[in-house]
């Protein structure tokens, strides 16, 4: 899509049926994420974040306030004419598809302007980027968590999607592919819209132009911060440091402050 | 689900033993032979109706007719299966009537279907197809509409059209159940030809069984009981092979 894709959220409201009840997830959210940046969401668990990603996918529809994607010029697209890549909190591969397959399955219609030859290509592109180029005729049981979760994410930008909707994608990774998957991400900065829920700070400042920190259920934003450090990002700078402070007082988590140590008294 | 063709030697201990205790018993003259032959008689049986090539004919006849009835079954329930579990008003439209249908034995229609289809295979066969067409449909219709949600959203993300929400995900999600529903059925038809066949019937090992009965001939009756029991087992381990070849995930 030129001009890249965006997405504004106002005043969400949503609700579930629970037993006789009626539970409040969402009250009055609004958020945006303009094209190809980067945006994060982090909250407590059980706060909303993934309704919150559902309602942006088209899987379920809010009971008040909008949920729109939008053009560069903010006119609202309809759902069909973006390509949207999602990775949910689980792998959720087909069971009965190789990973090649379950890779191809996300191309979407960028599949039917190519041939059979260029589309194997993008597959095994896509695997190699998640480091899975061994494993394309590998069951989803065959291999680990992490792997299948790195093959949820191949397909979710195998068709090099206009934006990425991402819950949680990198809890079952371990720290080496955790790190090898956030610089990824980090590559495409700017050429292509992205929500990511997590849990994860550290992340959050590392890869994202905006962090939004959503309150307990019912969630509503309780802060938005910009972060502004240049890409790509260097943990140990101070820069850094006071982004995770921000967001860690935002969330209600801000460490102690350090109390004053003794004077160290140098004599002689 | 993991049970080679041949059963592991653990399995084989009890039928062993009660060989060597029924062979005993028979020797010490503690079984009456009228009611209770001897095994090596009903082997003599096995070996004398091998080589006149009687056994092989009955087990042709029977194995045929199994083999279509079953094969018709199938491919009527297997997408009419398909078609009731992934739409709903379909489900509501025929749901009734086919579970009515479901609860009446088989062999309650062979008066029926003799009258309907001649005293020939037809009647057999649409016996057969009764019996094995149920299981497939059922379970089948039970897996489709049961694949997992969050496989049907998945597809929505990306896009598949309704072809590809059957052949990707419907289709393949319900090969387990629908396995089930053929084994179900396999041993279903077995039974219902069997019925079949001593009621109104010349041939096959259901009338093998009833004419060993008017003979007075024991040892063949049991042979024909034995040689089904094999057999079913024989094509429900077939069976269990092709599902572990086929969706080796389920």
């Amino acid at each position: 899509m030129a001009g890249g894709v965006g997405v504004m959220i106002r005043d969400v409201v949503k609700a579930f049926t629970a037993g006789a009840g009626r539970l409040l997830v969402l009250d009055g959210v609004s958020l945006s994420c303009r094209p190809g940046e980067f945006v994060s969401v982090l909250g407590p668990s059980g706060a909303g974040k993934t309704t919150l990603l559902r309602l942006i996918a088209g899987l379920d529809r809010p009971q008040g306030g909008e949920v729109a994607i939008v053009d560069g010029s903010r006119r609202r697209l309809d759902r069909t004419a973006i390509r949207l890549g999602m990775v949910f909190q689980e792998p959720r591969l087909l069971p009965w598809a190789s990973l090649f397959h379950n890779v191809r399955y996300g191309l979407q219609d960028r599949a039917k302007s190519m041939s059979r030859a260029e589309r194997e290509r993008a597959v095994q592109e896509a695997l190699e980027l998640l480091g899975l180029s061994g494993f394309s005729s590998y069951l989803p049981h065959q291999v680990s968590g992490g792997m299948a979760q790195r093959a949820a994410l191949a397909r979710a930008l195998v068709s090099d999607p206009d934006l990425l909707l991402l819950d949680e994608p990198l809890g079952s990774l371990d720290v080496k592919n955790r790190l090898a998957v956030q610089d990824l991400l980090d590559g495409m900065a700017g050429r292509r819209s992205c929500i990511m829920v997590t849990q994860s700070i550290d992340e959050a400042v590392y890869l994202s132009d905006r962090i939004y920190i959503l309150s307990e259920r019912p969630a509503s934003v309780v802060a938005e911060i910009e972060v502004s450090l240049p890409r790509p990002r260097d943990r140990l700078s101070a820069g850094f440091a006071r982004c995770q402070r921000r967001v860690l007082e935002a969330l209600g988590a801000a460490p102690r402050p350090r109390r004053p140590g003794p004077d160290l008294k140098v004599e002689g | 689900m993991n049970r080679a063709l041949l059963p592991k030697p653990l399995g084989l201990l009890v039928p062993v033993v009660i060989l060597f205790l029924w062979q005993g018993l028979s020797s010490r003259g503690a079984l009456e032979p009228s009611m209770i032959p001897s095994p090596g008689t009903v082997l003599a049986a096995a070996t004398r109706a091998l080589r006149t090539g009687e056994l092989a004919r009955h087990v042709e006849i029977s194995l045929i007719r199994v083999a279509r009835g079953f094969l018709a079954a199938s491919a009527a329930g297997i997408p009419a299966g398909l078609a009731l579990g992934w739409i709903p008003s379909l489900r509501a439209l025929l749901g009734p009537l086919l579970h009515f249908l479901r609860q009446i034995p088989p062999v309650a229609w062979i008066p029926l279907f003799i009258a309907w289809f001649g005293i020939g295979e037809g009647s057999k066969i649409s016996v057969v197809a009764y019996a094995a067409f149920f299981p497939v449909l059922l379970n089948t219709e039970a897996a489709a509409a049961l694949v997992s949600e969050s496989y049907l959203e998945l597809g929505e993300v990306y896009r598949f059209s309704r072809r590809e929400v059957l052949t990707r995900i419907i289709v393949p999600g319900s090969l387990g159940p629908m396995f089930t529903g053929l084994r179900l059925a396999l041993s279903n038809s077995w039974r219902a030809l069997v019925a079949a066949e001593m009621l109104a019937s010349a041939s096959g090992l259901g009338y093998m069984i009833v004419l060993s009965r008017e003979l007075v001939r024991p040892d063949v009756m049991f042979l024909g009981i034995a040689v089904m029991g094999l057999l079913g087992y024989a094509m429900d381990a077939a069976a269990v092979r092709l599902q572990k070849a086929v969706a080796p995930w389920t």
